[in-house]
């Protein structure tokens, strides 16, 4: 019976008396999170059967590939890749016997359709139609939250905020010149006294404008308040679609 | 942030290209003092008090801690800010170059009758590790080209890292060849007089100037895998009046003849080349050195004797600002590397390693500034 070695497994094993040891029979699982922590906490992985040749190893889940999936299926895929690729270098090997160990891995990574020893395509960054430069570097953007829509929202608002900055810029800028060319006193905007009437329009204005920066809640309500739901509006799709045919169902 | 020096390759920010920049600058800096000392914070408040009930023992490496820390909305946070402000910080200076590259192109145009101090090689051969990421998120990387003689890597490169190091470069961009040359060679080796100089992964050649500088006589070369960097380097160099032979070649196999140099430095190039290109770089730099003649790599400190949320926090660099040979050269034994590169012998004068500091006034993104202006400069003697 195979194991799946937790970090929960690995933490109960930090907490026992040396020598902290955790033993990986062939078949074994281990998360590479638990890998972690074994590191973390000084607990040896070894693997059974290579005890003898290699007395312990401590694997970092950096330096080796570890399955990410507990179930048999993922292992026998993983068997069958190994084997797959070993048919390549033997193949390639007989092809070219005087080939370096560099050589060999090259020319099996051409194989596998990688174009060369690199990792991804050699291309570099390319722009979209009508760009002049890629706006995204190479390499996969790292994740940070459960919902990636929240990245998104966050990049946009870090640029929307950064487009904020820049209209306040101009509008200091404006300022100095007026000021620089004599159109206007030097702090002359600071101590501009609204008169009343202004003030009113003003908090009128500024009202309506929250109003449009928050208007997804009036849309909220409206939803609540006319009890629409979305298989409402379903039902109205399936209908119509129903009509495509002549069918009516009424 | 004082003005960066208008040499004749320089480009210029309209209005408001200049308030993003002022804008990512001051994003940058508000996250590095105000931000991430809160992530000392959450650690020591929460995530270490948590661990410790749940396990019983502390994190036990800066791997623990990066997996205790990940689900902690601040630090998510925190992360998706930082990501997203090197994003503008490109996006914002690449806008500003697109604008205005015909114009850049015409200026390095001037320049390119000199082409005997710039020769690129059309078949050259990527480095596998140049293939997939571009490094520290510029798009493009140090790599490509978008246009015919083209140079906007360079000009990206060059006006990107001065708002990026908020200045603190100095005026060139040089401050790391001025460390090395001022803070070093000058005060150690005050005899030493170079007769032939090369940079090794130079880039546009911001910390290569220095030495043309401290050293008139030598001649000066700088080689690099980005032809777009070469081209603009050799533009801002010649206007600048400076002498310099730039090439495109790999750092791990240059065209050069044995002993051809006296001097050979980098500068922040280790951490960005995985271990085994570091290893043929420092046998590359044996074999390229006369005898008596001095290695120099400016790179940062190994995490050997770094506490553990110390390594955690400038880990985050290896994976979330493209900088995927950051950790794997810190976790590196470069002494080590160094010795078996022939570097081995066993006192000063001869094939001898040693490991120097020096200041710069650099600020980096670790929330411990006044510790962290510094250069770690691996040093070898054949």
């Amino acid at each position: 019976m195979n194991r799946m070695w937790t970090a929960v497994d690995v933490e109960e094993l930090a907490r026992a008396e040396p020598p902290r040891e955790l033993l990986l029979h062939p078949g074994d699982l281990i998360s590479p999170y638990a890998r972690d922590i074994a590191q973390g906490h000084g607990v040896t992985i070894r693997e059974a059967g290579t005890a003898d040749a290699q007395p312990s190893v401590t694997v970092r889940s950096e330096d080796v590939a570890s399955p990410t999936d507990s179930t048999e299926l993922a292992h026998s895929v993983s068997a069958e890749l190994v084997q797959a690729v070993r048919g390549i270098v033997a193949s390639v090997v007989a092809a070219n016997p005087e080939a370096d160990a560099e050589a060999v891995a090259k020319k099996v990574l051409q194989a596998l359709g990688a174009g060369g020893p690199g990792i991804g395509s050699p291309q570099q960054a390319e722009p979209l139609p009508g760009h002049s430069f890629p706006k995204k570097a190479k390499g996969a953007r790292p994740q940070y939250f459960d919902e990636p829509g929240i990245e998104a929202i966050i990049s946009t608002l870090l640029t929307t905020t950064s487009e904020l900055w820049v209209l306040r810029e101009r509008v200091l800028t404006l300022e100095q010149v007026l000021a620089d060319r004599g159109v206007i006193e030097p702090g002359a905007v600071e101590k501009h006294k609204p008169s009343q009437e202004v003030l009113t329009a003003r908090s009128n204005e500024a009202e309506a404008f929250v109003g449009r920066v928050l208007r997804v809640f009036h849309e909220w309500r409206e939803e609540i308040v006319a009890d629409e739901s979305s298989e409402g509006y379903g039902e109205i799709v399936r209908r119509a679609f129903s009509e495509v045919n002549g069918e009516v169902n009424e | 942030m004082s003005e960066q020096l208008r040499h004749g390759m320089l480009p210029e920010e309209d209005h408001d290209e200049l308030a993003r920049e002022t804008f990512v600058r001051a994003l940058k800096t508000h996250i590095a003092k105000e931000v991430t000392p809160g992530i000392r914070e959450l650690y020591q408040h929460r995530v270490l008090p948590k661990y410790q009930q749940e396990t019983g023992v502390a994190p036990g490496d800066r791997r623990a801690i990066k997996h205790a820390m990940e689900p902690e909305p601040y630090y998510q946070l925190w992360s998706s800010v930082r990501r997203s402000s090197q994003e503008l910080l490109w996006n914002s200076v690449a806008d500003s170059i697109g604008r205005q590259l015909p114009e850049l192109k015409a200026k390095a145009a001037k320049y390119s009758g000199n082409s005997d101090r710039l020769v690129l090689d059309p078949n050259f051969e990527l480095p596998w590790y140049f293939w997939g990421i571009d490094i520290h998120v510029m798009p493009g990387g140090y790599r490509s080209e978008y246009t015919p003689d083209d140079i906007s890597a360079g000009a990206l490169y060059d006006r990107g890292v001065y708002v990026y190091a908020q200045g603190q470069m100095g005026d060139l961009n040089d401050d790391y060849g001025q460390s090395v040359v001022h803070n070093f060679l000058k005060k150690d080796h005050p005899e030493f007089r170079p007769k032939r100089i090369l940079e090794l992964g130079c880039g546009i050649g911001n910390s290569l100037i220095p030495y043309a500088d401290a050293y008139p006589d030598a001649e000066v070369h700088g080689v690099d895998v980005g032809p777009s960097l070469l081209r603009y380097g050799h533009a801002r160099a010649e206007s600048l009046d400076k002498r310099i032979y730039f090439s495109q070649q790999n750092a791990e196999t240059t065209n050069f003849q044995d002993q051809h140099f006296d001097l050979i430095v980098s500068h922040i190039l280790l951490h960005e080349v995985p271990p085994a290109g570091v290893r043929n770089i420092l046998r590359e730099c044996h074999r390229l050195l006369a005898p008596g003649g001095l290695m120099v790599h400016a790179d940062f400190p190994g995490y050997a004797n770094m506490d553990n949320v110390t390594q955690f926090l400038i880990d985050w660099d290896t994976r979330n600002n493209n900088e995927p040979f950051w950790g794997p050269m810190r976790d590196m034994d470069v002494m080590e590397a160094t010795r078996a590169a022939g570097f081995n012998g066993t006192s000063p004068g001869s094939n001898y390693a040693q490991e120097v500091q020096v200041p710069t006034s650099r600020i980096l993104q670790s929330g411990k500034q006044a510790s962290s202006g510094h250069l770690n400069l691996l040093v070898g003697q054949k």
